[in-house]
């Protein structure tokens, strides 16, 4: 990532902070793309069975792009509230492709790293998560939201306030009750 | 579920977790009194919270 690109993500970040929903839109590949390539990476490092860190690589995707002293915390929170949304999206795709290769139906092409991220037996429980969340979000969606920033994004009671918009004591009992429902949900369907 | 419904739902749930074992009990009776249902909702939701914590931590 050269100085410039540098400069040009933070200055989108900071303007996405203050309103500007057009720079989302122009920072957002630029995120995907390198979460996915600092995913793929540590794949291969990740022994078999081992779970990857999201928080770490989302933390990894941001010292890459983004210039540390030119933002806030709040920057920063804005930052791995987007980055928490991807990374769901790319585990959950991770998982998905495990569990159509485990059950031998149609061909789905799984590298070698991709079958590293996830053991098997996590495998169904992401799939399933991820479908709970969906319907959480249906009749709840800030409390959907809570789960997203914390579990995908590694972001704390305090950031997530931010980012949502309310107190952290809210978020505190909002992540209680969603993960109550959430497990419970899971049960269910396994 | 409606979203009303599941408003009263978390209201009782979020109250009741800010209580001691004996106290909830009272609360459960008065809030949800005549609403076996509600209940119902608040006392499964309770218990599955003792369980997920372990469970989340697990996943990540």
């Amino acid at each position: 990532m050269s100085n410039s690109s540098i400069v040009q993500m933070t200055q989108l970040l900071v303007d996405w902070s203050n309103g500007d929903k057009e720079a989302l839109d122009k920072l957002m590949p630029f995120v995907y793309q390198e979460l996915h390539r600092l995913a793929h990476l540590y794949m291969r490092k990740e022994n078999a069975g081992h779970a990857l860190q999201t928080t770490a690589l989302v933390n990894e995707a941001y010292m890459k792009l983004i210039d540390q002293n030119r933002v806030q915390w709040q920057n920063r929170a804005h930052f791995f509230a987007i980055a928490s949304q991807m990374m769901r999206r790319i585990l959950v795709d991770y998982a998905r492709k495990k569990l159509y290769a485990k059950r031998g139906g149609e061909t789905v092409h799984v590298s070698l790293d991709e079958a590293l991220i996830l053991s098997n037996e996590k495998a169904p429980d992401l799939v399933i998560l991820d479908e709970a969340l969906t319907n959480l979000a249906e009749m709840d969606e800030r409390r959907s939201r809570v789960v997203e920033l914390r579990f995908f994004g590694g972001l704390t009671v305090d950031e997530t306030a931010e980012v949502l918009k309310v107190s952290s004591d809210t978020v505190l009992r909002d992540w209680a009750l969603a993960k109550a429902w959430l497990y419970r949900y899971m049960s269910n369907e396994t | 579920m409606k979203p009303e419904r599941w408003q009263q739902i978390s209201a009782v749930f979020q109250e009741a977790m800010t209580l001691t074992a004996n106290e909830r009990v009272k609360f459960l009776d008065e809030k949800c009194a005549g609403d076996f249902d509600l209940r119902n909702e608040v006392e499964s939701l309770l218990d599955s919270h003792k369980k997920a914590g372990k469970v989340f931590e697990e996943l990540q």
